[in-house]
């Protein structure tokens, strides 16, 4: 005889210590079986390109910070100044393109440390949460003496960037390249090794390489899929294009490839970093741009990689002193989408490894 | 649902050697955070210890007394009222040309996001940041820093008073 | 940045129409092309001003970096299934749906941006359609992670997506009055919230938490 059974509806957050910020996921479970996943946004919207209608292109350096994706900075700073270099037209100087090469990928690394911390915890392991809190530690301290802000650091600038590198700067960031590769491996023997690891990620919340591109996924969740794809190698923006890196691409889709592409990606940031250090030439780090700039009339879409993924900005100008219209195309926002689909048919313990895997940050998913 | 009922299950190798690999990664494992466990301490006792901040540091706004002329070097040009995100610089003043004087220099520093963007535009570097970050109160109304507070650069009510300051 | 999948579109497609372009337009059009006499949307202060001659800036034809299409509304679905399906153009991947929205005109332009993997060539869409019907056919038949984007679009702008499978509010709550990124929007605090409000301010007044000035 059949058991009769019946689908539960089950109310993840928006307070779960998993869902990183305030998420709320409607999973429609039959047994232990999900049979649906409804992610539940918005709690955290606060209409950044409403605001950023009302304000000048330099003061939406200091909003595109805090109301996109806090934890990576500098990557909205990036396409926020990008997309209005563009449309402008202002050139950059060439020490400026290395700086800020330089902070962006030292912006992922940190912002990686941060997911590979909860993705730990997560998955039980609180030892990685610590240990990739020291490591970032360091990097804020690069980021607040460069800057003056840890998180939030308002140092890109249309057209440059707000102050030179402190002196020593360059030695420390060395330094810090050098220890970060020693305490990688670290990581490999706490989690790629570790058995309960490996138990929950192998073969865990897959995305096939179709879906992944048809969801619109990007960035390390695409890449683990097997879509090789980089805006720094597609469309090179800063001086990408003259620096060697390798994008670390998977195919098997589950949240053991994300991690490892992940992991593989702050290796390539050192590189990046260490040959950005090298050939960083002296000169100008700003070119004169007005305090209330106004950028011709005109529309461009700016694309960057952010640790997130393929984070766009299009911007409408109509000729006055602040943008008419910015439409930020968030990563993560996308990336949770497919979550839905990466979801289904897995057990209710398995919802948190795939949640944590895919690296979403709220406000950027809410903006 | 068939692909998903046994996703962990690995066919090829046998439970024993499972169980022999898991011990392997765990020892692995124990061995480095061990070796965590004799190397120097990285945090420090917050209240007790303190951190030197960079001199870049964002944390709170000041207008410092020139001791030349012992006043602040504030033009009363509003460029900071003007440059400002969030609004939250208030400015007032009386006077014509040479004879202005500032009646009213208020900072919401609740507002503040520490952008830096009013310390940039200033023409004559009369607002600082200032390398304190206790600023937090009771009491929000504290929060609203007037012209004399901000030439003392300094909190209205530090909650942490009496802390020892190791240098590090 | 290539104009060359624009040309190949329009030559499929004698109905849509390419962003006007910097040098094929010549200088001071007004006929066509977003942004004209918009310039009074921001406070008009110093453009009232006699210095104003100073700064034609109303008068240098927009400039579209991005390659792109204006696509009538009923021509929308087929031109995506080509773009999609069609190896030939093979822009298989959705950055996202939006809309900017022109009160002045009367428009909504809605806007899509498309891309293709293989190729890395990109190509934005758009569709001018009235603010008052602002109906369009939905596209997440044809890229899956439409879905979403059109659901934030209808949120933030007001716009009907037509066949959308699932057209609810994404960001705004459910109850939400009006379309927050309509140039005309204005943010009322709902009845409740404002009495709420004026409890919160008496128990802060009485916790000694202090008032405003
Ligand atoms: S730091 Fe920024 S937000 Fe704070 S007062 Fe200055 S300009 Fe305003
Ligand atoms: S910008 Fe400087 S000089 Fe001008 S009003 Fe502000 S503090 Fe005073």
């Amino acid at each position: 005889m059949a058991l009769r059974t019946e689908e539960l509806m089950l109310n993840m957050g928006p307070q779960h210590p998993s869902t990183h910020g305030v998420l709320r996921m409607v999973v429609t479970l039959d047994g232990e079986n999900v049979v649906d996943v409804q992610p539940d946004i918005g709690y955290l919207h606060s209409s950044v390109e409403k605001m950023m209608e009302n304000r000048t292109y330099l003061q939406n350096i200091a909003l595109v910070d805090r109301g996109m994706d806090y934890l990576s900075a500098m990557a909205n700073e990036e396409v926020w100044v990008l997309a209005c270099e563009r449309l402008g037209k202002i050139e950059v100087p060439e020490r400026a393109r290395y700086i800020r090469t330089i902070m962006l990928e030292l912006q992922r690394i940190s912002s990686h440390l941060i997911w590979l911390g909860t993705f730990g915890i997560d998955l039980g392991a609180f030892t990685a949460f610590l240990w990739a809190m020291r490591e970032r530690e360091r990097i804020m301290d690069l980021f607040e003496s460069a800057t003056g802000g840890r998180l939030h650091h308002v140092y890109f600038r249309i057209g440059g960037v707000f102050e030179d590198l402190p002196e020593g700067w360059t030695d420390r960031c060395e330094e810090f390249c050098d220890y970060f590769l020693d305490r990688l491996p670290e990581y490999d023997e706490l989690l790629t090794g570790n058995p309960i690891f490996l138990a929950r990620t192998q073969g865990v919340g897959v995305l096939p390489l179709d879906t992944a591109i048809a969801m619109g996924a990007s960035g390390p969740v695409a890449r683990a899929s097997g879509l090789a794809y980089d805006v720094r190698k597609a469309h090179p923006y800063e001086v990408y294009e003259r620096v060697e890196f390798d994008i670390p691409v998977r195919s098997e889709g589950d949240c053991y490839a994300r991690y490892l592409v992940r992991l593989e990606e702050m290796r390539q940031s050192v590189r990046i970093i260490r040959q950005c250090l090298e050939r960083l030439p002296a000169g100008e780090i700003r070119s004169k741009v007005a305090v209330t700039l106004r950028l011709p009339k005109g529309e461009v879409y700016a694309r960057t990689e952010s640790p997130r993924g393929d984070l766009g900005i299009y911007l409408v100008s109509d000729g006055a002193d602040r943008p008419y219209r910015v439409k930020i195309r968030a990563p993560a926002f996308s990336n949770l989408y497919a979550l839905t689909e990466m979801m289904r048919g897995w057990k209710v313990a398995d919802v948190i490894a795939i949640l944590g895997s895919i690296d979403i940050v709220l406000s950027d998913v809410d903006r | 649902m068939s692909a998903q009922m046994m996703p962990h299950s690995d066919g090829r190798r046998s439970r024993m050697v499972r169980i022999v690999a898991g011990m392997v990664g765990l020892v692995v494992g124990l061995k480095s955070t061990l070796r965590a466990m004799f190397e120097p301490k990285v945090t420090v006792s917050y209240p007790l210890q303190k951190l030197n901040v960079s001199p870049r540091w964002h944390g709170l706004l000041a207008l410092p007394i020139d001791p030349e002329t012992d006043n602040d070097k504030c033009i009363i040009c509003f460029q900071c009222e003007r440059v400002c995100p969030d609004r939250c610089i208030h400015i007032e003043a009386t006077g014509k040309a040479k004879d202005r004087l500032l009646t009213r220099f208020d900072i919401e520093m609740d507002k503040c996001c520490y952008c830096g963007l009013c310390v940039e535009v200033c023409p004559t570097e009369a607002i600082v940041f200032v390398p304190h970050y206790e600023a937090s109160t009771y009491n929000r109304a504290n929060l609203l820093y007037d012209l004399d507070d901000l030439h003392r650069a300094a909190p209205k009510e530090p909650i942490a008073t009496g802390v020892v300051k190791v240098r590090q | 940045m290539s104009w060359a999948l624009a040309e190949k579109l329009k030559a499929a497609f004698p109905d849509v129409e390419l962003f006007p372009r910097a040098g094929t337009e010549p200088a001071g059009t007004r006929d066509q092309g977003p942004g004209t006499g918009s310039g009074e949307q921001v406070t008009a202060a110093p453009e009232s001003t006699p210095a104003a001659p100073r700064r034609p800036a109303h008068e240098v034809p927009p400039q579209y970096l991005t390659p792109g299409v204006y696509v009538p509304r009923e021509k929308l679905l087929p031109v995506c299934t080509t773009l999609a399906g069609d190896p030939e153009f093979g822009l298989t991947y959705l950055s996202f749906v939006s809309a900017v929205d022109w009160p002045d005109r009367n428009e909504l332009e809605v806007l899509y941006h498309l891309y293709s993997h293989q190729t890395r060539q990109e190509l934005a869409l758009k569709v001018r359609i009235p603010r008052d019907d602002a109906h369009i056919p939905s596209v997440s038949g044809v890229w899956d992670g439409a879905n979403w984007h059109e659901r934030e679009a209808y949120d933030l702008l007001g716009i009907t997506f037509d066949g959308h499978p699932n057209l609810r509010r994404i960001m705004m709550t459910d109850d939400w009055v009006g379309h927050p990124l309509r140039k005309d929007y204005v943010y009322q605090d709902p009845p409740w919230l404002v009495e709420v409000a004026k409890e919160r301010q008496k128990d802060a007044e009485g916790l000694g938490l202090g008032e405003r000035v």
